[in-house]
Formats: structure tokens, C-alpha cells, sequence
């Protein structure tokens, strides 16, 4: 019997299909399930720009006491350094578990601080703007991460703006997320009427993810979030953010989001007792990138920007026709010349459809 | 060991094992595609358990057994079984008793097949089949014991084989 059931497999082998045409199909499924990923994560520079501008000013001009910053100079006598400054943001999509050689900066953000250090302006890069990244050649922004780190990133921003930039700070979703919650949530007003593609309920009240595929799953009810302010808690606020395939404007109305969404996240951590409770997270999810810039110079330069006033401005492009990319619109050599001149609030004014 | 030589290495053993398994070689194709995305995604894991073969037949065997039950897989071999009995002559005789074998292992519960599969194809020990279906060593022996008895009540010795 066992002979027979030995020959019975042994004659049943031609079967056996052959593995050197199913791994290239591996691979490619492989690839589709990454990128799909990655969009979810792009929320993240969302992060990277408060905490970057709130967390160390915030720190010195309300709690001098319990500062996380190593504060060898009392902060009021600390020079402010002199002329504007210049950030550059990176949210990553790198997670628990996944491969940090495999992150990319999903969100790119410049946060630009006038010479009296009084507003701010952040920037949004796209992430598939088409640039020549040093070493490799004309790509997607978001390839500098991958290929090179913060480094690299940096100077293909540099070369792209001709921006020097004073610091950088890189965060994961994770980081982000933890912050959100540590607030306990934010106020936010929507303009339109946003389906959640990843948030619903079934019949029973159960959190079921409403779309599979691209099709709507059978009673499923999605989270729509409908026009008017309110206050979000984390999760809806992280899902309304990320929203981008049912809205109009798609990735630009999501950037618009992704700022507004900024903005609010600062009001919450003008809040001191919020912010105490942010610090700590927000110490620990942050990736610092100095520089030559000492820390507290960096903080000092900060202090006096008013939560108010910091507006987003979105970088004048084109998508491509076949999808494959972003290219620069030539407006935009003019917000490259503002940024490096300080006249950001002249070019604003001029060119109000870009916020 | 990076994932490129563990799949160039062990890939077409993988897919033999699940031919074994499913008796299906499309089947066996999604199974191992699947396992193999997965595999693939969590890498470093795989790779940080000191015995990455081992862990990947495991994901496989799962997977096999979690497939859903009265699957299209089922259907198709309950309608290649000959409606008639073969005419009798020695040489088919002996060829339809081994297809007979064949038919009834896709009859047996998954599990009792994997056990069957993991001892008489793969050549593993019954601690290490025990390991590959997270069950205790008595519970391997008992599928194993099951699933002859089965055989031995449905398919006819093969002529060439030797008495029991």
C-alpha cells in the first residue's frame, strides 16, 4: 500500500508547473501590494511639519521649565539666528516590521519661516514631481529617499529650489499617528462632502473596510464626512486626510487637505496641556536632521511664529497625461525665487490660486 | 539567506509539495503564489527563524488546509472519476487502480493528506510533520493510521504490488 502510494505521487510529478515562469509573477504582485501600501502612509509629513515648527517653539515660550530641549542658555537671552529659515520636511511611509531600506518620502514639504520669524509658509512638493536626483538621473521625488536617505533627498530638494536648507526632520505613520491620539484629536472644517474608501460600517455596526478592489462591498456603509467644522477624533482625522481617490481635485485636494489638517494640529498643540502630553511622542517619532544648526538656535528662530499664520502654498505643476509623473509649471521658478528671497508673501499675493 | 536564493533554491520543491498536497497543479500554482507574496513581504522574519524552509512549508501547509471547503478543486475530481469501470485488461487495470489512488487522496481530510504527503513524499520524521501541522506527535500518527485504513478500504492493491 505505501509503495503504491509512493509510485502514485512519484507518477503524478509531470504535474508540477515550472518555478522559473512563477517567479516573475511573485515579483510583479509583489510590487502592486507595495505600492498600494504606500499610499496609505502618505499622510505622514502632515506630522513632520507641526511638530518640527510647534514642538521646540512651543517648548521654549510656554513650558521654559519642562523643555525636552537640552537648554544650556536660558532661551530669552539665546540669539535668534539672523534671516529666514528653511526646513525640510519627509514623511515616510516606513512601518513596524516593514524594510526601512525600502521607505520612500510620500509627502515633501518645505516649511519656510520669514527673516522677522513671525509667519511660516509650508510648501508642498509632490511626491512623483519628475527631478534630476544626483546619481540617478531624471525620477519621482520620492525615489531621492529610497536611493539615499535624508541626504540625498536633501540635496535633490537644494538642487531643485536652490534652497539652503537650516534642518530637516523625517517621521513615520506610526509616529504620527501616536501624536494624534496624545492630543486627542482636532478641529477641522471640510469643504466638500468625502466617502472614506477605507472606513465603514455594516449592518451590525462593525468597522469594515467599505471598498475592495475599487468596488463597494455589499453592505458596507462608508464613512462619509460632510462639509461643515467639527471636531475629529485621531482615526477620522488620519482617514480624512488620506482620502484622495473620491475627491475632485484628487492628490491636489488631498495636499490641501494634508495642510489644513497641519494647521489644525497646531491650534491643538497651542494648548499647553496638550502639548505636555505630545512632547514625549513627539520626541520620540521624530528623526532630526541638523545640520551645522544647533538645536536651540533652530528652537529660538521658531518661538515667535504665530500658529495663525502659516499657510500652505501648493507648487505650480502639471500631471503628465500617461500618469507617469509631475512636471514643474513655469510659475514655479518663481516660488523658488521667493523662497530663497524671503518674498514668499509678495509671490502669495500675486498668485492666490496656488493656495 | 535573501529571499532571491531561497526561491531560486527551493521554489520548485515548494511547487512539487503542493502538487502533492492539491493534486491540482493550478491549485497548486495560486497556493504557492500566495504563500510566496506573503513570504516575500515579511522577508525578514522569515528569514530571522533559524529554519526559513521550515517556516514557509508551514505558511503552505496552512494555507492548503484554511482552503475553503467544497472548493471548484473538489468539484473537478469528483468529475474525473471514470463514471465507468475500466475495461478489464492487466496493464489498465493497474493504471486505473493508481489514478484510484488518486482520486480517493483528494477525497481525504486535508489534514490526513498533508500527514500522508509530509511522511511518503517529503520524507520528514513524524516530530517534524508534527512541527509542519502544529500537532502533537500521537495526533500525526493517528491521521497517518486514518487516512491508510481509507485507502486500503477503497483501492484495490496494485497488481504488481506485494500482498499485505
Amino acid at each position: 500500500m505505501i509503495e503504491q502510494l509512493r509510485d502514485t505521487f512519484g507518477r503524478h510529478e509531470h504535474l508540477v508547473p515550472d518555478a522559473g515562469a512563477l517567479k516573475p509573477v511573485i515579483d510583479r504582485r509583489v510590487r502592486i501590494v507595495r505600492a498600494r501600501r504606500r499610499k496609505a502612509w502618505s499622510v505622514a509629513g502632515a506630522f513632520a511639519l507641526v511638530l518640527s515648527i510647534v514642538a521646540p517653539a512651543a517648548a521654549l515660550r510656554r513650558l521654559p521649565g519642562e523643555s525636552i530641549l537640552p537648554l544650556t542658555t536660558p532661551p530669552s537671552l539665546a540669539p535668534a539666528p539672523a534671516g529666514p529659515v528653511n526646513l525640510l520636511l519627509l514623511g515616510v511611509d516606513a512601518r513596524p516590521g516593514g524594510d526601512p531600506a525600502q521607505a520612500r518620502s510620500d509627502a515633501i514639504l518645505i516649511v519656510h519661516v520669514d527673516a522677522a520669524h513671525k509667519r511660516a509658509w509650508t510648501v508642498s512638493i509632490p511626491r512623483d514631481l519628475a527631478v534630476e536626483v544626483p546619481g540617478h538621473g531624471l525620477t519621482r521625488a520620492n525615489v531621492a529617499y529610497l536611493a539615499g536617505g535624508y541626504p540625498l533627498a536633501e540635496q535633490t530638494i537644494a538642487k531643485l529650489t536652490g534652497v539652503a536648507f537650516d534642518a530637516g526632520v523625517v517621521i513615520d505613520f506610526n509616529g504620527m499617528q501616536k501624536v494624534t491620539e496624545a492630543v486627542g484629536g482636532v478641529t477641522m472644517c471640510v469643504d466638500q462632502p468625502v466617502t472614506s474608501v477605507h472606513i465603514g460600517h455594516d449592518a451590525k455596526g462593525r468597522v469594515k473596510p467599505p471598498f475592495r478592489d475599487g468596488k463597494p462591498v455589499l453592505g458596507v456603509k462608508p464613512v462619509v464626512y460632510e462639509p461643515g467644522c467639527r471636531h475629529f477624533e485621531a482615526w477620522q482625522a488620519l482617514d480624512y486626510v488620506r482620502q484622495r481617490s473620491t475627491l475632485a481635485g484628487g492628490e491636489q485636494d488631498r495636499d490641501r487637505h494634508l495642510r489644513q489638517f497641519l494647521g489644525a494640529l497646531v491650534k491643538e498643540l497651542t494648548n499647553p496641556v496638550k502639548l505636555t502630553k505630545a512632547l514625549p511622542v513627539a520626541s520620540a517619532a521624530l528623526d532630526l536632521h541638523l545640520g551645522g544648526t544647533p538645536l536651540i538656535d533652530l528652537a529660538t528662530g521658531l518661538r515667535d511664529v504665530d500658529p495663525d499664520r502659516i499657510d500652505g502654498v501648493r507648487m505650480p505643476v502639471w500631471p503628465t497625461k500617461d500618469s507617469s509623473g509631475t512636471v514643474q509649471q513655469p510659475d514655479s521658478a518663481g516660488l523658488f525665487e521667493a523662497l530663497r528671497d524671503d518674498t514668499l508673501s509678495a509671490w502669495v499675493a500675486a498668485h492666490p490660486e496656488y493656495t | 539567506v535573501t529571499y532571491d536564493e531561497f526561491v531560486d533554491a527551493r521554489l520548485q520543491a515548494l511547487l512539487r509539495y503542493a502538487v502533492m498536497l492539491t493534486g491540482d497543479p493550478h491549485t497548486a500554482q495560486d497556493l504557492v503564489q500566495e504563500t510566496m507574496i506573503r513570504v516575500q513581504l515579511k522577508w525578514r522574519k522569515v528569514a530571522a527563524s533559524n529554519a526559513p524552509e521550515r517556516y514557509v512549508r508551514r505558511m503552505l501547509t496552512n494555507a492548503y488546509i484554511d482552503l475553503h471547503r467544497g472548493s471548484w478543486l473538489r468539484r473537478v475530481v469528483l468529475r474525473a472519476e471514470p463514471v465507468e469501470p475500466p475495461a478489464v485488461a492487466d496493464h489498465a487495470d493497474a493504471a486505473a487502480e493508481r489514478d484510484q489512488m488518486w482520486i480517493w487522496l483528494a477525497r481525504l481530510p486535508r489534514k490526513q493528506r498533508a500527514a500522508l504527503v509530509l511522511r511518503y513524499y517529503e520524507g520528514l520524521s513524524d516530530n517534524e510533520i508534527a512541527d509542519v501541522l502544529d500537532c502533537a506527535v500521537g495526533t500525526v500518527r493517528a491521521h497517518i493510521s486514518r487516512a491508510l485504513a481509507t485507502l486500503r478500504e477503497h483501492v484495490a492493491p496494485a497488481t504488481t504490488g506485494e500482498p499485505r
